[in-house]
């Protein structure tokens, strides 16, 4: 798909469909479904950094989005419900400290393993995923263990925001930042240096990209915007417990970022959007189709859901909107990625 | 001229280098200097362990003993990219590009070297961030001018001809802005009328400066480039000199170049 036709689609997907969401009756229904939609958006843009830009493949993210989630609850002054709220930190305090924590631990995860190379990166942040779902099933006295820790909402002015369509929109400045971010690195030298390391990781470094370096960033971005999911996941549920963190989400995150096509934002965004909302959309068909209480569809709506997933990766083994450099791995004689943005000053 | 004083001129200097691989001895006690300036080559027959000697020079395998020094300073235990820093750039024998990215992109990489961009400063578009970028594009475009492949910047490097693919690859280590250049046989693999290309290329490389060494089959490609030769036969090193010696040198032409036909 060429990159005049990418943007709007995008930018359809970010504005449109929440708005077309939220001018439906405003049922939390909806609300909760948008922002779970948006959450996984968030969420399959961080994995996507470090999957499908630098291509390390990370399969403890979801402990990042945990670490985010706790660290929030636990600045807040959460825990069980009796003793929550008192005299904790603000929601605007802990967001930050938050994604300091995940890309923190990012750091400290990735800077000894970042030099194993594909399987044992995924064998060790594997791990590490088990290892922080244990530790916050187990750690009673910092997270209340199994019983989990309730959180209060964010206070803004002195008002507190309770209502869906407020909590809606601070994650959709969270998700926008998020794009934001990461749109522009990938746009950048430190995007050129992550293709090249993919590519070819000695012939990167022969040409002076610093490997180690570059890759790490790409671990701490991706662990950091987890964070920043979880710092909203737990204000958003008003409840963080360790089930939340399985990971078999990182799974389903992964399985968003490929098949919306890995390396490719406008790609991870449809991707994600479309895994989260599917089991919800299938949930309610009958009742859009005016078939409602004619047949059930929740009992095949898992199976339905990967049936989607195999047809997608059938017919579109590149993703949804595939990344120009990863579409021409794929169909290395259709056309070429996009062109030099200062092309017209170079020419003339 | 002392041997002191050319240790002082060399830009770079193998000391009784040896790099074992299990029971085989690749690369055996070998000593050369390449001074600043010109076309330094090695030559020698397939297995001799001239690739060797390029990968313990630029980083990718370290020496089993021996000392090596780039400008005076051991460069020994030196990562690839710290190499690339300090001015030292190569191109592969297999070459290796960026293939899923564009011909501009590939280049772009190494122009980030000298221009770098910081990572906040790209994520948020912070001041500096437009600089960088322009520098390190402008770059990019000026040594695809170089090697004669800007118009096929948005081409992706796995679809360049086999000799583009080449001039590529040394566009890219150029934008390093090294002050030695290794080239892994250039040639390899090219007609004679690309082979014309390459040495037109090389030339124009020694005359901005760079100091270029050069392994390389093509024996005519290699004397009529080269300032100086260092000879290597299993690993060691069997002569040096300028391309009139070595042509004329017995041992040479007994282990090289077999039946002692000039080629």
């Amino acid at each position: 798909m060429p990159l005049t036709l990418r943007k709007p689609l995008l930018l359809g997907i970010l504005l449109v469909l929440p708005a077309l969401l939220l001018s439906l009756p405003q049922g939390e229904y909806q609300l909760d479904v948008a922002m779970t939609v948006l959450l996984y958006v968030a969420l399959a843009l961080g994995l996507n950094v470090t999957v499908g830009l630098a291509g390390l493949l990370d399969l403890g993210y979801v402990a990042f989005f945990g670490l985010g989630a706790y660290a929030t609850a636990i600045l807040m002054h959460g825990g069980p419900a009796e003793a929550a709220a008192a005299g904790g930190w603000s929601y605007w305090m802990a967001v930050p400290a938050a994604v300091a924590v995940a890309g923190f631990a990012g750091l400290l995860i990735g800077l000894p393993t970042l030099r194993l190379r594909g399987d044992y990166l995924a064998i060790v942040t594997l791990a590490f995923g088990q290892i922080a779902k244990l530790t916050e099933n187990n750690w009673d006295a910092l997270t209340n263990g199994p019983q989990g820790m309730e959180v209060a909402k964010p206070v803004l002015f002195g008002l507190e925001l309770r209502a869906g369509w407020q909590l809606y929109y601070i994650l959709l400045l969270f998700v926008l930042l998020t794009w934001w971010s990461v749109r522009n690195l990938n746009n950048s030298a430190i995007g050129r240096a992550w293709v090249a390391i993919r590519e070819d990781e000695i012939a990167a470094a022969s040409t002076g990209v610093n490997v180690p370096r570059i890759k790490l960033l790409a671990f701490v971005m991706g662990a950091s915007i987890a964070g920043l999911a979880g710092s909203f996941f737990a204000v958003k549920q008003g409840f963080v417990s360790p089930p939340s963190f399985d990971f078999i989400e990182t799974v389903t995150i992964l399985a968003m970022v490929v098949l919306g096509g890995i390396g490719s934002l406008p790609g991870v965004v449809l991707g994600a959007a479309m895994l989260a909302a599917l089991p919800e959309l299938l949930r309610s068909m009958p009742t859009l189709l005016g078939l409602e209480g004619q047949f059930d569809v929740t009992p095949y709506r898992m199976l339905l859901y990967g049936a989607a997933m195999v047809v997608v990766m059938a017919l579109r083994p590149e993703g949804l909107l595939p990344d120009a450099h990863r579409r021409a791995e794929l169909h290395p004689h259709e056309d070429r990625p996009e062109s030099i943005p200062g092309r017209e000053e170079a020419r003339a | 001229m002392t041997e002191q004083a050319q240790q002082a001129r060399a830009l770079l200097s193998l000391r009784e280098v040896t790099r074992r691989f299990g029971g085989l001895v690749a690369v055996d006690r070998l000593s050369f200097e390449v001074p600043e300036g010109g076309v330094f080559s090695v030559i020698g027959p397939n297995g001799a362990g001239k690739t060797t000697a390029f990968n313990l020079i630029s980083g990718l395998v370290p020496p089993s003993d021996g000392q090596l020094l780039f400008r005076g300073a051991s460069i020994v235990g030196t990562k690839p990219y710290e190499l690339a820093r300090l001015g030292l750039a190569r191109t592969f024998q297999n070459i290796r590009l960026f293939g899923a990215a564009t011909v501009w992109e590939n280049v772009a990489v190494a122009s980030a070297l000298r221009a770098p961009t910081g990572f906040v400063q790209a994520m948020w578009r912070l001041a500096g961030f437009e600089a960088s970028r322009k520098a390190q594009e402008a770059a990019a475009l000026e040594w695809l001018d170089f090697v004669g492949l800007s118009s096929l910047r948005n081409e992706l490097a796995r679809n360049l001809a086999y000799g583009q693919q080449r001039r590529l690859e040394i566009a890219r280590a150029l934008a390093t802005r090294p002050s030695l250049l290794l080239l892994d046989e250039p040639a390899a693999g090219m007609n004679p009328r690309e082979t014309e290309d390459l040495v037109e290329l090389i030339g124009r490389i020694r005359a901005l400066g760079l100091t270029v060494l050069l392994i390389e089959h093509d024996m005519p490609l290699i004397m009529r480039l080269s300032d100086r030769i260092a000879v290597m036969n299993f690993g060691h090193k069997i002569a040096e000199g300028t391309p009139a010696e070595i042509q004329a040198n017995p041992e040479v032409i007994k282990a090289y170049l077999g039946d002692g036909e000039e080629g």
